[in-house]
């Protein structure tokens, strides 16, 4: 996914229910598929035991 | 601005905002009474079963959102924050959602965004003053947006 990068500040307009405006500068502390060094995540791999697979069950992404 | 209150917690103060704007460059704007409001996140699992394992594992995948809320409205004088998330819902529109863990001009609320469609749309309308709408965002799959959870710094 792009657009949204951990670390980033984001300068957000709030608008209340009165009416009234306020602008609030945002950081991004939690990504959607971002890690903290920015690797992605989310693919379940399976990992084979030594001396080979015993039939574990591999998860499609 | 000042520092939220310490021990803040999802509850009475709790503000959902919408925009039409996406890429979460609009402004956003507070959508006036919500109650419950419900963050849902749950990753894809299958099950591990691997012989000679002495109990069953999973496989965590990608976590899929799903959040709900109710909205509450006045009688004969819903206003226009009902009727642009109706429409919104009536159309099938993608609209950036902002949930805050309180007034998000105070420093320290943590405030949870996410681009999707009104999934569900559950209008109640019990006797006395009250219109609840009942709804429900699921994250767009069209809309590239990736969830993410921010704090107010200043």
């Amino acid at each position: 996914m792009a657009s949204v990068k951990l670390g980033q500040v984001d300068e957000v307009e709030f608008i209340r229910a009165d009416g009234t405006k306020f602008t609030a500068k945002l950081k991004v502390v939690g990504v959607v598929g971002q890690q903290a060094d920015g690797a992605d995540q989310g693919s379940a791999v399976s990992t084979s035991q030594e001396g080979g697979d015993n039939g574990r069950v591999q998860t499609p992404e | 601005m000042t520092n939220a209150a310490d021990g803040s917690v999802l509850g009475d103060d709790c503000i959902t905002y919408y925009s039409a704007t996406l890429g979460g460059a609009g402004a956003l704007t507070e959508i006036p009474v919500i109650i419950d409001d419900t963050i849902s996140s749950e990753r894809r699992a299958v099950e591990s079963n691997c012989r000679g394992d002495a109990e069953i594992a999973e496989h965590t995948g990608k976590p899929k959102h799903s959040v709900s809320g109710t909205l509450l409205v006045k009688r004969g004088t819903v206003g226009a924050t009902y009727e642009a998330l109706r429409d919104a819902y009536v159309n099938n529109t993608i609209l950036a959602w902002a949930f805050a863990t309180g007034d998000s001009a105070d420093i320290g609320q943590y405030i949870f965004r996410i681009e999707g469609r009104l999934k569900r749309w559950e209008e109640t309308r019990p006797d006395n003053d009250t219109v609840k709408v009942s709804f429900e965002i699921a994250k767009a799959a069209d809309n590239t947006y990736a969830s993410n959870w921010s704090t107010v710094t200043s």
